[in-house]
């Protein structure tokens, strides 16, 4: 009776614990967005335009699928007027082509953004106004989904995972050194202790596989809004797997899980006729394991880090295996525990347990220091100002926080516990966990609560940053030229990688029968880039791309247009700020370079063991180590010298190939100075145009500098005559312009005039 | 030329070059760590079912016990 009474009460408490795993998935599963966040957009949501932009541009802060993100912007009758998607030369902008005759109004920009990292997808509507605000019109913010599917197969996936490697670490790290003896021949341990083992990594690999599955059906049906009935039938998920960057890292997954249960399956294979192999084979696994981690890393928050990417990958890597070492190897020892204390009772059964819980303390201990140092790392990335920590993230990260340090303090326990000589004054303490099964498996269940947690938090979106410049307009000017009028745009209009557009109307009716070309220029160091025909887009659009601004400062941006044998030219000065650009990386805070600094200290510790052990094997002896600091020293200082004399000689190389000017072109080269120039040339200078060094001068040009050209007018150049000493600076500037005119291959602006 | 491998792209040369370069040392180190624990002895193997040092207090004695 009283077996049976113990029996329901022992259901009960399983139940129990599976109610609150359930309840805290189903907790966790609350709604969430991507983890990439929008670093740039133009327009600005709810930004009021005089007239309607060329284009829509969204810059993320992480990759996008180029076959699962679009844009389509509706007016307000729901009539779609452009689509778009996916830049074809940058992965991480979204962006539109809007037609030129839109009417003033309200438009709405429907986004889908698929995030290539984790395969996020957020759907969002952003508004424009064209001519005045219309009230009652706003955009809506990323759809919330409610993406319980993808919390359940992340826990899965890392409980799985994490059991895997803490059992196989436990293994390798604790009990062949606690419990091991050679007399077991295949694996070391006794059998009913290796078939537990066995038993824990099959389950583990079982549900992995599942996980995976799932992770590969929830994310098919988020990229093509589709239900699972439907990714199967119409085999939907392949184009995922073999298509995405998701379906890359499922796909290195998956085959590492293989290469896992393969070697598992050889070490069970093998255990009668070649028994030794049974440890190597679980020695091989941990490594594989790690590996595994990796994929992990590469789709989670840190492959989106603006900050130093790959070290992100890294810190969020050591704290997965990290993690896994010590939780995992927490349960590992619980669910294995009772199978190898079975034949024991009273003080031996203690004893074998205290082996145990004595080679596992120093590990965990390594591991902990790790998780904190790296969770801390981590965290910097992503919380830069207190207010984030009221953020989704913030919360998530703070459950996370509070679960892993009950974590610690049952970890403290036991190691309180297993000392009692040095810990004489909490012996009351160290009587009530002296069995200490019933607290490691308080530990296990605390464990996977962290895991369940660490699964919610990479399902959480990170706050985004506040970056600068985020809403300054892109530059736009204007140009009116007898019939014609230029609209010149140039987004982002920051320093880096910009689009050039510019719409000609002849008459107010698009003018596409014509040549468009444009150059970028910086007076400042007397720089030119090379001129690039503009791509006629219809609606008298012609676009260009070019990195030719690269520093903050004045430019210019030259434009022509023709019908390829008359062209005009029309010129727009800009004042560039390097808040502009569309960020897409960020240098490291000190509090980054601190963080980043204990990380490194903790993987120290944790690898201290192998490197005293590596260091007793050294000849230590006071010449051999004079010897090898002093190469350490000139091979550090060889490398600063080094370093320092390349950025010297590249610093130099540009002065010498582009030195500032003596004197800079303070004159706008547009058709108006351009029409004084030549007025100038004729009048004062003896009209060069009819000199027999004239072409001379034209084929030189591309290597002639303004300020050459500028010193010619006064001095004149081989057989042409120098101008009039009455001609004021703005007129030989004039000059300059007019005579550079001439430097574009094909018709220069006033050459057949 | 080479087809990139991952992420159709998406990580760019050099960084698909790490990814895999560390896909392969990982596997060389699990290759190694297979051959060596083949014949890797283990600590110290006492009579089964008693500790290494049963009269010793100190904390290495405390840390084997050889399980029947």
């Amino acid at each position: 009776m009283l077996l049976k009474i113990a029996s329901h009460s022992s259901e009960r408490r399983r139940i129990l614990r599976i109610i609150l795993i359930a309840a805290f998935i189903l907790l966790a599963a609350q709604p969430v967005k991507g983890h990439g966040y929008l670093v740039r957009s133009i327009p600005e949501d709810r930004a009021v335009l005089e007239r309607a932009p060329v284009r829509l541009q969204y810059w993320f802060s992480e990759a996008l699928e180029p076959d699962f993100s679009s844009i389509t912007t509706r007016d307000l009758n729901g009539e779609v007027v452009a689509t778009g998607g996916v830049s074809p030369t940058n992965p991480t902008l979204m962006e539109a082509r809007l037609p030129t005759d839109l009417e003033d109004g309200a438009y709405i920009n429907e986004l889908r953004v698929a995030f290539a990292a984790d395969g996020h997808v957020i759907i969002e509507s952003r508004v424009f106004f064209v001519g005045e605000v219309v009230s009652g019109v706003a955009g809506l913010a990323a759809t919330d989904r409610a993406i319980a599917l993808e919390v359940v197969w992340k826990v899965l996936v890392l409980s799985s995972l994490t059991l895997l490697m803490g059992t196989f670490a436990l293994y390798n790290l604790v009990l062949l050194p606690a419990w091991g003896s050679a007399t077991h021949r295949a694996g070391n341990l006794p059998p009913r202790v290796m078939r537990r083992l066995n038993t824990i990594v099959i389950a583990a690999l079982i549900i992995a596989v599942l996980g995976n599955l799932l992770a590969l059906l929830q994310q098919t049906m988020v990229f093509f809004g589709a239900d699972a009935a439907r990714v199967l039938r119409d085999g939907l998920w392949q184009v995922v797997r073999i298509g995405t960057r998701f379906g890359d890292t499922w796909n290195v997954r998956m085959l590492l899980l293989g290469l896992a249960a393969v070697l598992h399956g050889l070490s069970l294979y093998l255990r009668s006729s070649q028994p030794e192999t049974v440890r190597a084979f679980w020695a091989a696994n941990v490594w594989v394991l790690a590996l595994m981690f990796a994929t992990l890393s590469v789709a989670s928050h840190a492959a989106g880090s603006l900050l130093l990417p790959w070290v992100a990958i890294t810190s969020d890597w050591l704290h997965g295996v990290a993690a896994a070492i010590w939780v995992g190897g927490a349960v590992a020892l619980a669910l294995v525990a009772p199978a190898a204390l079975q034949p024991y009772k009273g003080d031996a059964r203690r004893r074998a347990l205290l082996a145990a819980l004595n080679r596992f303390s120093p590990v965990a201990a390594a591991c902990l220091f790790i998780v904190i140092a790296t969770g801390l790392y981590n965290a910097s990335n992503w919380v830069t100002q207190p207010a984030d920590m009221a953020t989704t993230y913030g919360g998530a990260l703070a459950l996370k926080v509070l679960l892993v340090l009950v974590l610690v303090a049952i970890g403290a326990l036991h190691h309180i516990a297993l000392r009692p000589a040095r810990y004489a004054r909490f012996s009351a303490l160290i009587d009530r966990v002296s069995s200490f099964l019933p607290t490691l498996r308080l530990e296990a269940l605390t464990a996977l609560s962290v895991l369940v947690a660490a699964a919610y938090l990479s399902a959480t979106p990170v706050p985004p940053l506040d970056l600068a410049g985020q809403s300054i307009p892109p530059p736009r000017a204007e140009f009116q030229l007898g019939d014609y009028s230029v609209a010149f745009t140039m987004i982002p209009g920051g320093p880096g990688v910009n689009t050039y557009d510019a719409v000609v109307l002849r008459d107010g009716q698009p003018a596409n029968d014509l040549t468009v070309r444009l150059r970028m220029a910086h007076p400042p160091l007397d720089w030119r880039g090379d001129w690039q025909i503009a791509e006629p887009l219809g609606d008298g659009l012609f676009t260009a791309a070019g990195a030719e601004i690269d520093r903050p400062g004045p430019w210019q941006t030259l434009l022509e247009f023709g019908d390829g044998e008359t062209m005009q030219r029309a010129a727009f000065q800009w004042d560039i700020s390097a808040d502009a650009a569309a960020i897409q990386s960020r240098d490291p805070t000190l509090i980054n370079l601190i963080l980043l600094g204990g990380v490194l200290a903790a993987v120290g510790y944790a690898l201290y063991p192998l490197l005293r052990r590596f260091v007793r094997a050294l000849d230590l002896s006071p010449t051999i180590v004079l010897v090898a600091v002093a190469a350490l020293v000139l091979t550090v200082v060889l490398v600063v010298v080094g370093i320092r004399l390349t950025e010297e000689a590249a610093l130099q190389y540009e002065r010498t190939v582009n030195p500032p000017p003596a004197v800079v072109n303070p004159v706008l080269p547009d058709m108006a100075s351009l029409l004084r120039g030549r007025a100038a040339l004729v009048e004062a200078c003896g009209d060069w145009h009819t000199e027999a060094d004239w072409p001379e001068l034209l084929r030189r040009l591309p290597r002639t500098r303004d300020e050459e050209l500028f010193a010619y007018t006064s001095a004149g150049w081989r057989g042409l005559p120098a101008c009039s000493p009455a001609l004021d600076d703005g007129s030989r500037w004039d000059i300059v312009n007019y005579v550079r005119s001439f430097e574009a291959s094909g018709a220069a602006p006033l050459a057949s005039s | 030329m080479l087809p990139l491998v991952l992420a159709h792209g998406a990580l760019g040369w050099w960084d698909e070059i790490i990814f895999l370069g560390v896909i392969i040392v990982f596997l060389a180190i699990m290759g190694y760590s297979w051959v060596k624990s083949r014949s890797a002895a283990l600590d110290a193997d006492p009579p089964s079912g008693q500790p290494a040092q049963p009269a010793s207090k100190n904390h290495a004695a405390q840390d084997r016990f050889t399980l029947e």
